[in-house]
């Protein structure tokens, strides 16, 4: 059969529409979503629950490797949160620098008898460690040798018996009610059992932050991190709670999840094997209760609890895209047999394959048809009037995507107010395309050949600057 | 607290995106479908003509316009909405000044004519044309606030107050509602201000399809029926834990919670009988730790003063307080003297504690 250019422009031109036609599907309705979510959340006070004898009891764990220039705000910043039954757990993952140390001075901390409870297989634990002082009761903070983050929070797993676990990064700061908002789903839900619940991370690069809370949500300075408010806005805002409201949510963030006790040690909590553990755990925990016919829920709140530095340099932006990548990779091979069986419900028939077709697949497809322009181009029968229609289409739709979710995050959540800081997010919408997005593919390909060529599946070094820091740098 | 964030609400109204996006979709449809057709007619009239020039092209030519007609109507609509909420918020926060003056006014005259004699039909009158502004929910909530944080008969005049702008006549249609923050306002206007015509309405919105109203409906029909367990019997089994955390708040709340027969109770409702026992347990607790902190009360009351703990008492508040006898002040000169050549624990230890004082 002879090579028909007609039909490959129609294939793409159908395969496009699709994509982008989902993606819509997916904005207008998270964005239906979302209004409702911020009206309930505006007439409603959660607070009146605050210290209910029906409240679970949290742990909240927080794994720590080389955080020194971070520890201290953050775990202020933990220690201020409103909720009755919680903990804090520090685990400090054999740290090379002064973390332990500062923690030590600051919150007056001697070892301990341990409380271990050997649920979950971990590294050998050096100490815990507790606060002379009474206030510090609840803080606890556990030394173990390093064995990368899945291993630091299975080990803060065994230190507590708490009914929920609430997982997040030290260098994250959380909103006071953050606790509270998570436990929403789980207080208010009658039948279905809520096994985890996610919530919208927020980028804290340049923002005001006074005692361990963000005061002022600013637009970061630097064109790195603001593209990459854009991009938090498009995943948190315009996908996930589309996903979560049919229940076929596949990813609860790292820097902020909580996740049902009974369900979590069934699963054997966190990988010690994953690159992405986020990703792999929540995958892990819905073939769980698919196989076990658990009446379960993932749930996702659509609201920003929590605030994350994102890399400003473009260096160790590389390290976290390409272990992205490898972690997609590592998830969707080793869970390849949920794909397309009905065993798994939506899970199995619509969430993984349109992970695999829009996640991992798409630098692939990127990389085809970068691959194909040249090819035309060699041979001469590019068609420039019809390409540079075809392309303003597709970078228009891109800057509508991109505009969409900035408007969606300003016109609900009220974290954003200036104008000036709408128009600096609008230009980085339009410049994304030419000076962001080929670099993303770029290290997406890069995680490609990592993992299949070099058999790379370690995690990598995330280096912190610290928030004081963060804005001198930029 | 549920209050002030109604008016965070009241002020910040949730922006409705669909207006803009109809209106743009329609213009782009407008632009891109006309000539389409035109398009589409012509290669069917002429298939020599190249495809991938005419139809494809103009599609996508088309389709790039209404994406950017459809950038344009989000960014101008943001930074629209965004001055819009600004002016909205001055205006509001005017509003709001002027309602609270004319509350206060109403009161403060009543207060020097003396309640009982002032009149009412004058208050009627001056709140014609307040009663008939348009902001009548922006008042409403503004009286709300005023009516939970005062008492008396100031209290009471608010009420008529609110009976007068015949606020108490639109409940009917609020309660039917479409709209549930409308519905969970109602329930909380009837509640606040106890209106007692309305109280059979509420048990209807006990099966409320939205939760945040069935919530509601759950803890005024707690606090009001008789035996606040009562309204198990109308909950669908299983409870959750906000629900069963709004009943045992209500009966805590109650006085007459001794009466409670929780066998009874498991008996009437075995489906909850595992919450009627956490709640029997929570009662319980509570009524021993009321009992505790009177007793502890009493017997410090009925306590006699100890012998250490008089001199004590004396030697803080010095020689002047004992006596002005002779007789007395060497007593207790003899006594100090004691306790500073004291050798037993219990001495030095009170030696200490005089020299500290």
């Amino acid at each position: 059969m002879p090579f028909d250019l007609n039909n490959l422009e129609l294939t793409l031109l159908i395969f496009f529409s699709i994509v982008y036609a989902g993606y819509f599907i997916q904005s207008i309705y998270s964005t239906y979503i979302i209004q409702h979510y911020t009206k309930k959340r505006d007439v409603v006070d959660g607070s009146e629950m605050l210290t209910s004898e029906y409240l679970p009891t949290v742990a909240l764990i927080a794994p720590a490797y080389n955080e020194e220039e971070v520890a201290l705000e953050s775990v202020r910043s933990l220690l201020s949160i409103q909720y009755f039954n919680v903990e804090l757990v520090i685990v400090n993952d054999g740290s090379k620098d002064n973390t332990l140390q500062i923690l030590i001075d600051e919150f007056q901390l001697e070892k301990g008898e341990p409380s271990y409870y050997s649920q979950l297989n971990t590294k050998p634990i050096k100490g815990i460690y507790k606060s002379k002082s009474k206030a510090l009761s609840k803080l606890t903070i556990v030394d173990k040798v390093n064995g990368r983050k899945a291993d630091a929070i299975n080990a803060g797993i065994n230190v507590s018996l708490a009914d929920y676990y609430a997982v997040i990064d030290l260098d994250c700061i959380l909103e006071p009610d953050t606790l509270l908002t998570l436990m929403g789903p789980v207080i208010n839900e009658k039948e279905k059992k809520v096994v985890a619940v996610g919530g919208v991370v927020g980028v804290v690069n340049d923002c005001e932050i006074k005692g361990g809370k963000v005061t002022k949500v600013k637009s970061p300075e630097t064109i790195l991190p603001k593209i990459q408010v854009i991009e938090y806005f498009r995943s948190f805002i315009l996908s996930r709670p589309a996903w979560n409201q049919k229940n076929g949510l596949l990813i609860i963030s790292g820097a902020l999840g909580l996740f049902e006790r009974e369900t979590l040690i069934n699963v054997g909590g966190f990988s010690h094997d994953a690159i992405g553990e986020d990703m792999d755990l929540v995958i892990k925990i819905h073939k769980y209760c698919l196989e076990k016919k658990i009446n379960y829920k993932v749930d996702f709140i659509p609201y920003p609890l929590c605030w994350t530095e994102v890399p400003p340099t473009h260096e160790v932006l590389q390290s976290q895209r390409n272990r992205w990548m490898r972690g997609t990779i590592q998830c969707m091979l080793k869970y390849r047999k949920m794909i397309f069986n009905p065993t798994y419900g939506r899970i199995g028939m619509i969430s993984l394959p349109y992970w695999i077709i829009s996640e991992m697949c798409a630098p692939l497809i990127e990389f085809l048809g970068l691959m194909l322009l040249i090819i035309f181009l060699v041979t001469g029968i590019f068609n420039w009037p019809y390409a540079i229609v075809l392309y303003t289409l597709i970078y228009c739709v891109s800057v509508l995507l991109s505009c969409y979710s900035i408007v969606v995050f300003y016109l609900f959540y009220n974290k954003y107010n200036t104008q000036q800081d709408l128009l600096q997010f609008l230009k980085a919408a339009c410049l994304e395309p030419f000076i962001y997005h080929p670099r993303v593919l770029l290290w997406s390909l890069k995680g490609y050949y990592d993992y299949f060529i070099k058999k790379k599946v370690c995690w990598g070094e995330m280096k912190r600057i610290g928030f004081s820091k963060a804005k001198s740098l930029s | 607290m549920e209050q002030s964030l109604a008016t965070k609400q009241h002020k910040l109204p949730s922006p409705n995106l669909t207006p803009i996006i109809g209106v743009a979709v329609v213009i782009a449809l407008a632009i891109t479908t006309i000539p389409l057709l035109d398009s589409v007619r012509h290669t069917t009239n002429d298939l020599r003509i190249d495809i991938q020039a005419s139809h494809h092209f103009q599609t996508i030519r088309y389709a790039c316009l209404f994406v950017l007609t459809m950038i344009w109507g989000l960014v101008t609509y943001t930074i629209i909405h965004l001055r819009k909420n600004k002016i909205r918020l001055s205006f509001f926060n005017e509003k709001q000044e002027k309602y609270q003056d004319f509350f206060s006014d109403i009161i403060v005259q009543d207060y020097q004519q003396g309640f009982e004699v002032a009149n009412k039909t004058s208050t009627s009158l001056q709140m014609e044309d307040v009663a008939l502004d348009e902001n009548r929910e922006l008042l409403l909530h503004e009286l709300k606030e005023m009516y939970i944080n005062i008492a008396g008969c100031e209290k009471s005049r608010l009420r008529d107050i609110y009976l007068a702008c015949g606020f108490a006549e639109d409940l009917k249609d609020k309660i039917e509602s479409k709209k549930w923050d409308v519905r969970k306002l109602a329930l909380e206007e009837i509640s606040a201000f106890e209106l007692t015509a309305h109280y059979s309405k509420i048990k209807t919105l006990l099966d409320d399809d939205h939760q945040t109203v069935r919530h509601s409906a759950l803890k005024f029909y707690s606090a009001k029926s008789a035996n606040p367990i009562s309204v198990l019997a109308h909950l669908a089994s299983p409870l959750s834990l906000k629900e069963k955390h709004i009943i045992t708040e209500e009966a805590k709340k109650r006085k007459d919670k001794v009466a409670y027969d929780f066998p009874a109770l498991i008996a009437d409702h075995p489906s909850h009988a595992k919450f009627i026992r956490k709640l029997s347990r929570i009662i319980n607790h509570e009524l021993r730790a009321k009992r505790a902190a009177i007793s502890k009360k009493e017997n410090k009351k009925k306590r006699p003063e100890s012998i250490k703990h008089k001199k004590l008492q004396l030697s803080k508040n010095g020689l002047k307080l004992v006596s002005n006898r002779k007789s007395d002040y060497q007593k207790l000169l003899k006594e100090l003297q004691d306790i500073n050549n004291a050798n037993t624990d219990k001495q030095i230890t009170a030696r200490r504690t005089y020299k500290l004082m």
